[in-house]
């Protein structure tokens, strides 16, 4: 009995001791990840809308260069107008094959046409689906037109103007992709258009 | 030898083992299922094997210290949540200081919690020995693991994107191998780093 009781008194000290040190971990490191998180989505609109940037001059090249507009859908939406461009940016998010995605797109001025997408957040494969993150793939992307859709092929398909190379290994990322990217603009477009 | 005076006789006997002797990858087959997934690039391969060796260098601090005191009944779980809290630690230090590593990472960082190295060294090694000696051999099993994935990196990282390091190595016409950035191509060259480990060891230990 009396080493039951122990035994349950050492695992209660044990949990409460680690448990603490995960809470003050969590506390400790709660802001520089969300300031991570606010930095690269400012960082995906910059890259979206083609604003260059440097590590320190995030925040300042954001308030100079682009226009907040936000709309009210079913929630507050922010639409970001680059002033110089008028390309306008929004943020994207959808479901993965291992998580959300959530990345930022460029439109140009009429909506018809991508000036630039990238993705602020995923957890696809590392290697595989992970990387529609790199900037070849994700470069394919600018001058497509979207009026009727964009399509990710396999590798070396890509001919029309909403036809893109996909990735080798990564089919089911770039057709998650594809019905993300689809779903997404017709939202946001038909949203900004018409709430004007 | 330099090493030999620094860490003791037994010191360097239990650090010699971990790094060669009873390699944890490719002696003990441990902590293949991490080996696997994460050796697709180097960058990827350093970051692992630093986040396992810091793991590995805290549980066996913690267990080492806490080896009289655990009941025995209960001492796997006692491992588990030590190494679990451990884990959530590096996964929130990576996210917060290093988001490009995380990110590249992703949920592998969780799953260390499931390395068989760590729980292995704890069960045979940190539960039975002094602190200063487990945190020794600690370091020697992360290391083992460490470059155990450092070299399949190389070789997947360089066939199968063409890249070291992310940097454009390979001539202009290379065309990349895809199979040794899956699945199946890791299997291949931890099949054959494997092989080519254990004989160079046999090799070794039938010469004396």
């Amino acid at each position: 009995m009396n080493s039951k009781l122990s035994m349950i008194l050492f695992v209660l000290i044990l949990g409460s001791v680690l448990t603490t040190a995960l809470v003050a971990v969590d506390q400790l490191t709660k802001e520089p990840i969300a300031r991570n998180k606010a930095v690269k989505l400012q960082k995906g609109i910059l890259s979206s809308l083609s604003i260059e940037f440097g590590q320190d001059d995030i925040d300042k090249k954001f308030s100079s260069n682009i226009e907040i507009i936000e709309r009210q859908g079913f929630e507050l939406v922010k639409f970001y107008r680059c002033q110089t461009s008028g390309d306008i940016a929004f943020e994207i998010s959808g479901t993965g094959v291992q998580g959300p995605i959530h990345g930022t797109i460029a439109l140009s001025p009429d909506l018809e046409e991508i000036r630039g997408l990238s993705i602020v957040e995923q957890k696809e494969t590392p290697g595989l689906g992970g990387r529609i993150v790199e900037s070849e793939f994700l470069n394919q992307f600018k001058g497509k037109k979207v009026s009727s859709g964009l399509a990710i092929l396999s590798p070396g398909k890509a001919a029309a103007d909403n036809e893109v190379d996909g990735l080798t290994g990564a089919t089911l990322t770039c057709n998650a992709l594809e019905i993300l990217l689809n779903s997404e603009i017709k939202k946001y477009v038909v949203m900004f258009r018409e709430s004007k | 030898m330099l090493l030999k005076k620094l860490l003791g006789a037994k010191g360097y006997k239990v650090v010699k083992k971990g790094i060669w002797g009873e390699h944890p990858v490719f002696s003990a087959c441990l902590g293949i299922c991490s080996a696997l997934a994460i050796s697709n690039t180097v960058a990827n391969a350093v970051a692992m094997g630093v986040s396992v060796t810091f793991v590995l260098v805290a549980t066996a601090i913690i267990v080492s210290s806490l080896r009289n005191m655990i009941p025995q009944r209960v001492r796997i779980i006692t491992y588990m949540i030590v190494i679990a809290s451990f884990v959530i630690i590096v996964d929130k230090f990576l996210q917060a200081y290093f988001p490009e590593i995380s990110e590249a990472v992703g949920p592998y960082v969780g799953l260390i919690i499931t390395n068989c190295i760590i729980m292995g060294r704890a069960e045979a090694f940190f539960s039975q020995n002094k602190v200063p000696i487990s945190v020794l051999d600690a370091v020697a099993n992360g290391l083992a693991y460490s470059y155990t994935l450092i070299f399949i990196a190389i070789f997947r990282e360089l066939l199968g994107f063409g890249t070291l390091l992310g940097w454009h190595v390979m001539p202009g016409g290379w065309e990349n191998w895809v199979v040794m950035t899956m699945a199946p191509g890791a299997f291949f060259l931890l099949g054959l780093a494997i092989w080519i480990l254990k004989s160079i060891q046999d090799a070794g230990s039938e010469e004396g």
